[in-house]
């Protein structure tokens, strides 16, 4: 049953999360001169083990990694091509919360090596209480989410009372919020969390490069982690729209107001994030304008190469992380602009063939 | 009246070919596709309606589906086999959307959901329909606007007999206004209750008057 969740499970996780895992790993490991990173590490994990609120915010980060494992295993466990593992409630309980718990460790394998690395560390300059207390989280954080999902398999049929039940049935619900009232009701978790992340990333980058002056380059790769932080998002509300909105491929609704209602769906979805951009350009036209562009132009490309390969599960982590590089460098080079526009007229011309080919 | 013309079509799922022949014409009428499961029936409904892609040309009254996919659209109405809407809105919210992009007017959509016992139910979200309303409400915006052919695939599954009635009513109706009315059904057809102008069956590839 544990190869079959990895193979399955696992897999996906690793998948879908291509992109985000390779940027994450750029930032902690890529954005420091090579010949410094074991110094620069090393001070790092000395500062977690000596300060409590540093110790406390690493242990934010975990809890962060692991509830993201937690809501993407749970969320497709409610998928009905994940019905069969329904067939794991004939195991006995440990067994079951033994085999989940694996499965978390092996999807939060990103997050144990760095803790493997912090125990060294700890133990080379006598940090027992932190090593201590990081390792218990983490294990207790691995066996809670175990527990959860055991739970959430075993115990399908108790009915859950929701905390906050806003009632949006009176409210009119225009066409264009559908995806956005999809994504705040039915994948509310996944949004709090890539939101998290994306402020977390957005705010970071920033930070770590605040002798820059406010430099256009910062911002626009603080814009670029925001994109890839949100490609698991993009990628699922598009699931939704080909499914539950297949129906407008049989009403007469435009190309234009289809992709336009796409790209308002997108500007709505980056609001928080171009906010932040804004207040960080200090009302520069340009940089805005040349944010902007990015953020939505970036956005739009990621959901079209979804169908560019088909949804294909590794294909498109692969384009999310080339598109990464590509961008990286577009930014060093300071040709975001033009970059911007071509990836915009490129997809427009892509979804305009998508309609008129019955693809959409 | 909706002459629909498919030429050269080739379909495929990977290299499993589904549909293939040269010309197919239907005019106004009742048209029932009859077949068991897997003959093809739903793939062709979807080419017709625009839902999937397809080598070759599909047209109504000279207007293309792929030259004037917003023409060619305004004409049609379809209705799947299983429907599947967003879950958080409710019926009404769907029903509007349709009501403002065919430009109809609420009147005749208000009868409709009346006829099929659905009032009560319109203000509630799509995601707790059973399969049967969901059909219903599927249909109902399936005969909301003025569409010249209308497609109905297996329109007959998961609807108790008093809907099977109206259902039959609405077409019977719909054909004597001169509309053209494509239906599917693995099921018979009451053909007391409606008037079946052709039959066609899906056999190698093609399709076979019956």
């Amino acid at each position: 049953m544990l190869k079959l969740y990895i193979k399955t499970l696992g897999k996906e996780f690793y998948l879908q999360h291509t992109g985000l895992l390779l940027f994450i790993f750029y930032i902690v490991f890529g954005a420091v001169e090579p010949g410094q990173m074991v110094t620069y590490h090393q001070t790092l994990i000395i500062s977690i083990c000596s300060s409590p609120i540093s110790l406390s915010i690493f242990l934010l980060i975990l809890s962060i990694y692991t509830l993201k494992c937690y809501w993407f295993i749970n969320q497709k466990l409610a998928l009905p091509i994940y019905q069969f593992i329904n067939i794991s409630c004939s195991v006995n309980k440990k067994e079951q919360i033994k085999n989940w718990a694996v499965l978390y460790a092996v999807i939060g394998q990103p997050v144990l090596v760095y803790v493997a690395i912090f125990a060294c560390v700890g133990i080379i300059y006598s940090f027992y209480w932190s090593i201590l207390i990081v390792i218990t989280y983490y294990l207790m954080l691995l066996i809670g989410a175990a527990f959860f999902t055991y739970r959430s398999v075993n115990l399908r049929y108790i009915y859950r009372k929701k905390f906050v039940a806003i009632d949006l049935r009176k409210t009119n619900k225009p066409f264009w919020s559908w995806p956005l009232y999809y994504l705040l009701k039915s994948q509310t978790i996944m949004l709090i969390v890539c939101k998290i992340l994306s402020f977390i990333l957005f705010k970071g980058i920033i930070w770590m490069f605040a002798d820059a002056n406010q430099d256009l380059k910062v911002g626009l790769i603080a814009i670029l982690a925001v994109i890839i932080t949100h490609s698991v998002i993009i990628s699922t509300v598009l699931k939704h729209e080909r499914t539950q909105l297949s129906f407008l491929n049989s009403l007469p609704v435009s190309n234009g107001k289809r992709m336009l209602t796409r790209l308002f769906f997108l500007s709505c979805l980056f609001t928080p994030e171009l906010l932040f951009y804004i207040s960080y350009s200090s009302n520069s036209i340009y940089s805005i304008l040349t944010g902007l562009m990015f953020c939505i132009s970036g956005a739009f490309t990621l959901m079209m190469s979804i169908y560019f390969f088909d949804n294909d599960t590794e294909l498109n982590p692969t384009f999310v992380f080339l598109f990464f590089i590509v961008s990286m460098f577009v930014i060093l080079y300071q040709q975001i602009l033009i970059f911007s526009l071509l990836l915009l007229i490129i997809t427009t011309i892509y979804h305009h063939q998508l309609f008129f080919k019955s693809k959409l | 009246m909706a002459e629909v013309t498919i030429n050269n079509l080739t379909k495929k799922y990977d290299s499993y070919t589904v549909l293939e022949f040269e010309e197919w014409k239907i005019s106004n009428g009742t048209i029932w596709i009859k077949g068991g499961n897997g003959t093809g029936k739903s793939t062709l409904f979807k080419i017709i309606a625009g839902q999937i892609p397809f080598k070759g040309e599909v047209m109504i009254n000279t207007i293309s589906l792929r030259q004037k996919p917003v023409d060619y659209r305004a004409l049609i109405s379809y209705a799947e086999a299983e429907p599947q809407y967003p879950a958080l809105i409710t019926g009404n919210e769907l029903l509007d959307y349709h009501i403002r992009v065919r430009k109809s007017n609420r009147k005749t959509s208000t009868e409709l959901v009346e006829e099929f016992n659905m009032g009560d139910f319109m203000d509630n979200k799509i995601g707790g329909y059973s399969s049967g309303m969901l059909k219903k409400l599927s249909l109902i915006c399936a005969f909301t606007g003025d569409a010249e052919l209308f497609i109905l695939d297996e329109p007959l599954i998961t609807i108790d007999i008093e809907a099977a009635n109206v259902l039959y009513k609405i077409i019977q109706n719909y054909r004597n206004q001169g509309k053209t009315l494509l239906i599917s059904s693995h099921q018979e057809i009451d053909k007391n209750l409606i008037s079946i102008d052709s039959t066609f069956q899906i056999q190698d590839l093609r399709l076979v008057l019956c």
